[in-house]
Parts: structure tokens; sequence; C-alpha cells
């Protein structure tokens, strides 16, 4: 078969049609009546390119480059000798032209004199200096193009740069180019494929320059960089950067990160994606991954039976409580109400909301191990009735083995570490998860296991926001967003209030979860009134107006509120 | 129909290239003549299956015209008898065995004047809507008549089936009463327009359509055409005298010049009045472009022997309706076709048998022109065909980019 020919063929019947896809030209769906007509950059064909030939024999770039550079990238001398323009306008063409193969020497429109609408006429420099003044310049260069009436006279000043040579420059007046002809059809100078060019097709342009989130709600948008097998604290591996970056990063070095000034030059460019875009990395759970993916076989060392099982979830549910219980005080530690400085009250109170968040977390948690325990119980113990989880931990598991006290704090940096350090994946209580799933996996319960597997990917969505708070509050004083309260006196009417609400709640919530569902129902719902509207919640409101810490005692007179030690003699 | 007649539109400095006959151009346009995925090459012989017979129901006509080929209905004797019911009844039923399902079935009467024997046609109609109901086939029915003696009942049954209905008609009063006289010397276009009248002003299902036959003592096909039109129809074709058994009526020479000018100025009228959301009613023109469109391409002028057949009044199934009687054309009868014969007759009429066709662009749009007429093909005949097909093209390149829209409509 012959190649595909040059010249230019207008397909016109159904048969002619068919032989399209062979035929030169600027396909039909830039026909304008067919168009959806979308500048961005243009779903059947970039609106941008009709102004590349505004001017008479010249072919026009708009870049987007800081100087929004207008580059001249072409002179038809052909038509400018075929042309009647005068022997000095052919010259000054055949000056520009003459630098046109030369990538060193860049011919740039160094202002525009015409009519630019509502801008009024005028003589507008490039860069435009005054956009944002009012009765200033057309916004961009592109924009003053765009303005420009077909047929009227405009005048060009093309100045040229370069590191070698002088820099000239030449005044053009010309009309401005029509965009159709007398047919209605585009006017012959837009080559074949050349409204095209910069499209959705190829569909790799699209994708790189939605701006409508219509590709971003199928794809990724930022990402964090992938990283090591054990994801490092360091922070560079928790900057999210551009999924379409063009420096994509090593192993040990993820790439920077993309910053609101310019994410811009770290985009793939059009041409790179064309090439590129297998490149982009698959993304699971937030992260960039370029190994395979193995849907976390734990390597943990499962627990001795299922015996160890019970009393590990028991134990795994007082923790669950004793964070609730820390991660409520230490949100009521901070200051509602700081001083208006720079980002202190949003740090402060995104700092409020994420605790909260975390500590109702954990709450739901606590229920999910209440749920497991109920169902082993049926399986393992069937006639026994199920009593709930509801101890508190005597400590937290944290790393390195030794155990932390649980005492509830304002939230210092101190205490911000030590959340932090209890919630860091595959050491304390993730370590502590990790065997149970295993446990539960080996014994025939794997789909418990799998409920226990979300409680671990909660935990590190957890551990990742405290590293954040830590980060946003680096920026100020403790003393900044952190009241000073003191230890609650036993008497005190707030702290008491607190006290038998939090009784009130917690034999509520022995009676829901003994119960199960839907039997429990009500009590579950009992229970989640008791802590919001009047109850727990303006408590613990109040005690702060009061300059008082919440502190939740523990509950001697009834073991199923009292404490539980780690039943795990080793790890 | 082979669907690959393609239309390019081309820069005017690569057409100059292609004229000059440089042969990079030509290289390229060679480029766009493949086939395309799906193309029946033309060179294949088709194996079409009958879908369509004309059944020749009278032998008999109450005009006279003087070209008419069929002598009034006999073919010069070959038909004596009328076609009876059982010959009829069969000929239907070999038809329905044959054709294809997925398209239509038509069944046509012609003659003579087919109303003559109004009767035939209605037991016809009857039975072969019933019998395609139950096989499940879309049966259509065609009609070609001189419109002088349609009665109440003929309309009701036009009207009550899909039925195309030709009418002969040649123009205004005078040349009417000229070229097609009547026996008895009366009118023949007051009994038109007395007859017609009513099926006009409601068809209900029938397709009425007027077809002009022009005669070299009368070129003149404007007035015809408004004359025919003033009396209701919706739409004229015409039709030039070519045979040589025509007589004196067929054109000749220079009259084909004439005539072809004649047919452009009616074209470009109708052609401006379609900016103005008028229909086109010239039917050759309206064909013409709905073929271009379509991309047609045949190396047959016709269906005949292929998907056509005529029934003679013996059951005798013809290549066409004019050669009834003529036994180079006898392809078969209601007992089956010939297979062999058959094959014959398509292998000659193919265009690429031609040796006139051989040169000629447009072989594939007029394909060699009616069989019938061969013999009377001349360069001047010829060059009106092809003078009416640039014409069309021309039109048709412009209409399709101007008012694409009247292609899709149904048009």
């Amino acid at each position: 078969m012959s190649e595909i020919p040059a010249a230019k063929f207008v397909a016109l019947n159904a048969t002619a049609a068919r032989r399209q896809q062979y035929v030169v030209g600027n396909p039909v769906i830039t026909r304008l009546e067919s168009g959806v007509g979308n500048c961005f950059p243009g779903l059947e064909m970039d609106l941008r390119n009709l102004e590349r030939r505004f001017f008479p024999f010249l072919e026009v770039d708009f870049l987007q480059d800081d100087q929004q550079t207008a580059q001249v990238v072409g002179v038809d001398m052909a038509g400018v000798n075929a042309s009647r323009i005068s022997s000095n306008d052919r010259s000054a063409y055949a000056t520009i032209a003459a630098d046109m193969n030369n990538d060193a020497i860049v011919w740039a429109i160094s202002q525009m004199t015409g009519d630019f609408g509502i801008f009024g006429r005028k003589t507008v420099k490039l860069p435009p200096q005054n956009a944002s003044v009012p009765n200033g310049d057309p916004p961009d260069p592109w924009t003053a193009v765009r303005l420009l009436p077909q047929g009227k006279p405009v005048t060009i000043t093309v100045v040229r740069n370069s590191n070698s040579g002088p820099s000239r420059q030449v005044t053009l007046t010309q009309s401005r180019v029509a965009y159709l002809d007398e047919n209605g059809a585009f006017n012959n100078i837009f080559q074949p494929g050349e409204l095209s060019q910069s499209l959705c097709s190829p569909w790799t342009h699209d994708f790189r320059d939605c701006a409508c989130f219509y590709w971003a709600s199928n794809h990724p948008d930022i990402v964090l960089p992938p990283a090591p097998e054990s994801v490092p604290e360091d922070s560079r591996w928790r900057h999210a950067v551009p999924w379409e970056r063009s420096q994509r990063g090593t192993p040990d070095n993820p790439s920077a990160s993309a910053t609101p000034a310019s994410p811009r030059p770290i985009e793939l460019d059009y041409y790179e994606i064309n090439q590129r875009w297998q490149d982009l990395d698959i993304v699971v759970e937030g992260r960039e991954l370029r190994r395979p993916y193995m849907s976390g076989s734990l390597s943990a060392k499962p627990l001795k039976n299922t015996n160890e099982l019970e009393n590990a979830l028991r134990y795994a549910a007082g923790v669950e409580r004793a964070a609730v219980q820390a991660y409520l005080t230490a949100a009521y530690s901070i200051n509602p109400t700081p001083t208006n400085i720079g980002t202190l009250r949003v740090d402060a109170a995104t700092t409020f909301a994420e605790l909260m968040r975390v500590a109702i977390s954990e709450m739901r948690h606590l229920r999910i191990a209440n749920d497991i325990l109920r169902a082993l119980n049926e399986q393992l113990h069937l006639g026994t009735p199920f009593r709930p989880a509801l101890q508190i931990a005597d400590s937290f598991p944290a790393s390195g083995g030794t155990a932390e006290p649980v005492v509830e704090k304002r939230l210092t940096p101190d205490v911000l570490d030590e959340f932090i350090a209890i919630e860091k994946p595959s050491d304390s209580i993730d370590g502590l998860y990790a065997r149970m799933v295993v446990t539960m996996e080996n014994n025939g319960f794997s789909e418990l296991g799998q409920t226990l597997r979300s409680v671990m990917a909660d935990g590190f969505d957890h551990y990742e926001t405290f590293l954040d708070v830590k980060e946003w509050l680096s920026h100020h004083q403790p003393g900044d967003y952190l009241l000073n309260l003191r230890q609650p006196d036993p008497n005190d009417s707030g702290h008491k209030r607190l006290q038998e609400l939090f009784l009130q709640l917690m034999q509520t919530l022995r009676r829901g979860y003994a119960a199960g569902l839907p039997q429990g129902a009500d009590d579950i719902a009992r229970a989640r009134n008791l802590m919001l509207g009047s109850g727990i919640m303006t408590a613990c409101e109040a005690l702060r107006a009061n300059g008082t810490l919440v502190v939740f005692d523990t509950i001697l007179d009834d073991s199923d509120f009292g404490i539980v030690t780690n039943p795990i003699a080793e790890r | 129909m082979v669907p690959y007649s393609r239309i390019f539109g081309i820069e005017s400095e690569f057409a100059a290239a292609l004229r000059k006959g440089d042969a990079s151009a030509i290289r390229e346009v060679e480029f766009l003549v493949d086939a395309v995925d799906g193309e029946v090459l033309l060179d294949l012989l088709p194996e079409t299956t009958p879908q369509s017979i004309s059944l020749n129901v009278s032998t008999s006509c109450n005009l006279g015209c003087g070209y008419c080929y069929a002598g009034g209905g006999n073919f010069g004797g070959k038909q004596s008898s009328s076609m009876s019911w059982e010959v009829a009844r069969a000929a239907v039923d070999h038809l329905l065995s044959l054709a294809n399902p997925a398209a239509p079935v038509t069944i046509g009467f012609i003659g003579g004047e087919p109303f003559l024997n109004r009767r035939l046609i209605n037991r016809v109609v009857n039975y072969a809507a019933a019998s395609g109901v139950r096989r499940g086939l879309m049966v259509r029915f065609s009609v070609t008549t001189n419109g002088t003696i349609l009665n109440n009942e003929d309309f009701a049954m036009v009207r009550a089936y899909p039925f195309a209905v030709t009418v002969s008609i040649d123009g205004g009063r005078a040349v009417q009463d000229a070229q097609r006289p009547t026996h008895s010397g009366r009118s023949s276009f007051t009994a038109i327009q007395r007859a017609i009248a009513p099926l006009l002003e409601s068809p209900g299902r029938a397709k009425v359509a007027a077809r002009a036959t022009v005669v070299r003592t009368d070129l003149n096909i404007d007035s015809r055409f408004n004359d025919i039109l003033g009396l209701g129809f919706h739409e004229v074709g015409f039709s030039p005298v070519r045979s040589a058994a025509g007589g004196s009526a067929a054109l000749d020479g220079t009259d084909w010049a004439g005539y072809l000018d004649a047919m452009i100025a009616l074209a470009d009228r109708q052609i401006a009045g379609l900016r103005f959301g008028q229909p086109l009613r010239l039917t050759n023109l309206a064909v013409a472009l709905k073929q271009l469109h379509r991309g047609f391409s045949m190396p047959y002028p016709c269906g005949a022997g292929g998907g056509y057949f005529s029934v003679g009044a013996d059951g005798t199934w013809y290549a066409c309706h004019r050669a009834i009687g003529q036994d180079s054309y006898a392809l078969g009868d209601n007992g089956g076709l010939d297979k062999t014969r058959r094959t014959a007759f398509l292998r000659a009429r193919h265009v690429h048998a031609q040796a006139e066709c051989r040169s000629c662009w447009a072989r594939y749009l007029c394909s060699g022109g009616c069989h019938q007429e061969a013999s009377a093909r001349s360069d001047s005949s010829c060059g009106f065909i092809r003078g009416w097909l640039d014409y069309c093209l021309k039109i048709y390149s412009e209409l399709v980019q101007s008012q694409p829209d009247w292609f899709d409509y149904g048009n």
C-alpha cells in the first residue's frame, strides 16, 4: 500500500469518508458547528490554536513561561513574496525569517497596537503591564490577540533577542487574519492537523491538562511518593507530590514536592507525557507503589491459642479505651480562641478537630473489638453469655517493649510525641493487632481478621495525622495554643458531673454490647446520646471553660470497667 | 449496489497537477482507490436473489404513443393472450420462495395498460400481501400506468398497500395529447386530469410519481415540468427516447446537447429553490444526488436478470419488461431460473464487457445504460450522460458542504 498522501483531500460523500483515515487535513471534529467549544484544552479542537496565525504570514506560539512570550516560530515567505505588500514590509518579514532555523535566537512580539475590544484601542506591551488596573490591559498576550477584530489593522513590533549578536526589531502593520474563508471553512492557512495538535487527543494531553476534575476523579492528583518497605518517619515521605511530576524520585529520595507557587515546572510536559505516561506509578492506599503489592500478609508471630487471642483482644479494647480518654483530654486542653496571629487560630482549630476525629475513631475500634469478641464467644463458648470488654488498659504498648503508663495530660509536645509513638505502625498497638490477625487467620476466623485489619489501617492514618499535627504546631509556642489547666479537684461539681455521665455511658455500653444487635440497638443509641448534646461533650466544654483538665477517673467499684493488663508475656 | 464511488474535494493546485498528468499527483490519487474492508469488488458477478418482478398483466392499451417499446402491450405479437390468474400466482409464489427475507420484495404490474386487467391486479395484490405476511416478507407493489382510466376501486387498492404508482404523462395538454393520443381522439390530458386528482389529493400509502418521455421534436422540458406539477404531481422524472425502436422520436446527434442544457437549466432552478427550503421535484436530480452521496457504484445499469425479472403472459421470466418475447432475455419461468442462461446474460451485460464503456469515467454510474438501448449508444448520447453526471457531481459537492442536512432527512 502506498504511503499516506501529502495532498489535502476533503472527503465529501459517505464512501469517501470511509477512506477518511488516510485523508490529511484537520479532522471533521474541528468543524465549528460540531463543537463543544472547550478552550481547556478542547475536547475536539484546541481553540487556542486559532490565534497562532492572527498576523498575516506569521506563525506565533503563546508560551506559558514567566514572560508569557509570544514567539514567532514561522514565516511564510512564499506567501509574503506572492503578496502585494510593500518592499519594506517584505524585507521586515525576511529579517525574521532568516533566523527561524536558529534555536538560539528568539523573535518575540514586544508590543501590539490595535482594537482590543473592551480594553479599547491602544498599544499593549507584551507581557501586559497593566492587567490588573481598571481600563488597563488584556490579562495576557493570547487574550489580547483574541480580542482583535478580524480584518482590522494591527501593528506589531517584533524583537529579536539572542545571546550572540545585537538585538533587533521590526514593526509590521497588517489586517488581522480572518478565521474562516468565504465558504465558512477554516482559513486555508491552518495546516492539516494544526487545530487539533494540542488536544485531548492524544488522550494523554487531556489527561495532563484537565482542569475540570473529570480526570482527577479518575486518576490520582497528588500522592505520597513510593517509599521503602517500612516507611521512615522522615517527613519527606509524608509530603504529597504531584502524580504527574517529571522527576520521579529514587528509592531513597522522593522527588521534590509541589509548592503552590510553582507546580508547573515539575509536571511532565506535553510531549513528555505522550512517551512517559508508562512512568506514572500505580497508587495503592494513597501511596505510589513500585513493587508488587502484597495485600499485607502479616509476618507476625501468632498467639498460642484462642484463649490467648481473646485475652489479647480484651487488652486491645482496653488500649483503645485508654487512647480515647487520653486524646479527649488532650483535645480539651487546646485553647479554642487563641490570638489571631498568623496561622495559629487555624492550626489550633484543626488540631482540636483532628484529635476529636481520632478519638471517635478509637471509640469505633472499641466497638469493633467487642463485636469480634462476641462473635468468637459464640463460636468458641456457645451458651456462655458474652462479657463486654470495657476495661481500661494499664499501659500503652510502645516501641522498644517498655510500657507507658496511661496518664491524661495536656497536649504538650512531649505528649504529642507519645501519641505518635502509640500509633506508629508495626510497633506497639499495631504489632499486637498483627499477631491477633495472624492468629485468627490460622484458626479459621479470617473474616474477623479482616475486620481487625481495618483497625490497623486506621492506626496508620492516626499516626500520620499526629505527625501532621506536630508540624502545624511546630510553628507556634505551646503557650499560644495550650490552656493552663489545673488537675481536677475530686469535689469539683463539673468534674463530678463528668464522672456520673461517664459511668452511665459505660453501663449503657455494657448493656448494648452484651445484647448485641438488634437487641442492643437502643442502648447503643442511648450511649451515643450520652456523649453528645448536653452530655459528656458539654461537660468537657464546661471544665475547659473553668480552667480544669478533663480527666476520666478510673471506675473502681465495677470490675467490668476496671483495669486490664497486657496478657502477652513477650512480644 | 456496490457502495464505493468516492468523492473528494481537492485544492486547485493539486487539481492542476492532476490535469497535467503529474506522476506524483496521480500516485496520491491511486492511494484513495484501494478498497476498504467490506467493499465488494466490481469485477465479481453478483449472486443476487430475485427480489422484484413485474407482471405483464395486460397486452393492450387505450393510448397509441408512437415511441412505445411494447407496441401497445402485445410486443409485436409476442404477447397475444392475457396473463391468467394461475400464471400470476405461480410467479408470485416463485418469487416469494426465492427472495431474501431481509430485504423488501416488490411485485409490479405492467403492460400495455395494466389497469385494463384490474381484476387480476386486485387478486394478485390480495394474494401476495397475505402470502407475504405468512412468510414474514415485506411485500410492496408498483404499477406503471397511463393514468387515464383509474377509478375509485383502483385508488382504494393503491392507498391500502405500499404502492409505487408511476403515471406516464409527457407534459401539458398540447404535449400530452400530441405525444400520447387516445384511440378515440379524446384528450388524454383531460382524462388524466380528471382521473388522477383524487389520488394526488390523498395518496394514502401510495407514492405517486410522474414520468415524462421526451422526444426530439420538443426538448423544452421546463414547460412540461411546470405543467405536470400543475396537475398536482409532487415530482417528475424525465426519460429521453433513445432506442432506434422509438423511430423518429429518438434523440440523435445534436439533440443531446440541447437536452443537456435544458436539464441543467431546470436543475439549476431546482437547486436554487433548495436554499429556500423547497423540496426537489425533479426525480432525475434527486436520485442522482442521493446515489452520489451513498457512493453508488454499479457494474449494471439496473437489476435486470439479477434482482429483477419481468414475467410474460405465458409465465416466462425475462430479464426485463422491455425484452418480453426476446429469446436472449428469457432466463427461466415460473418453475425456476436457468442458471446457465442467467450467468451468460449477466456476464455479457456487465459493464466491463462493454467495449465502448471501458475508457469512460462514468462507467460505474451509468453502467452502460439500458440494455435495450445499447445499440443506440453514440458519442453524443454518452456525452449527454457524462455531461449530466458531471453537473450532478458539481452540485453534489457544493450541496453536501452548504446544505448537508438535505441528505439526512429522509430525502
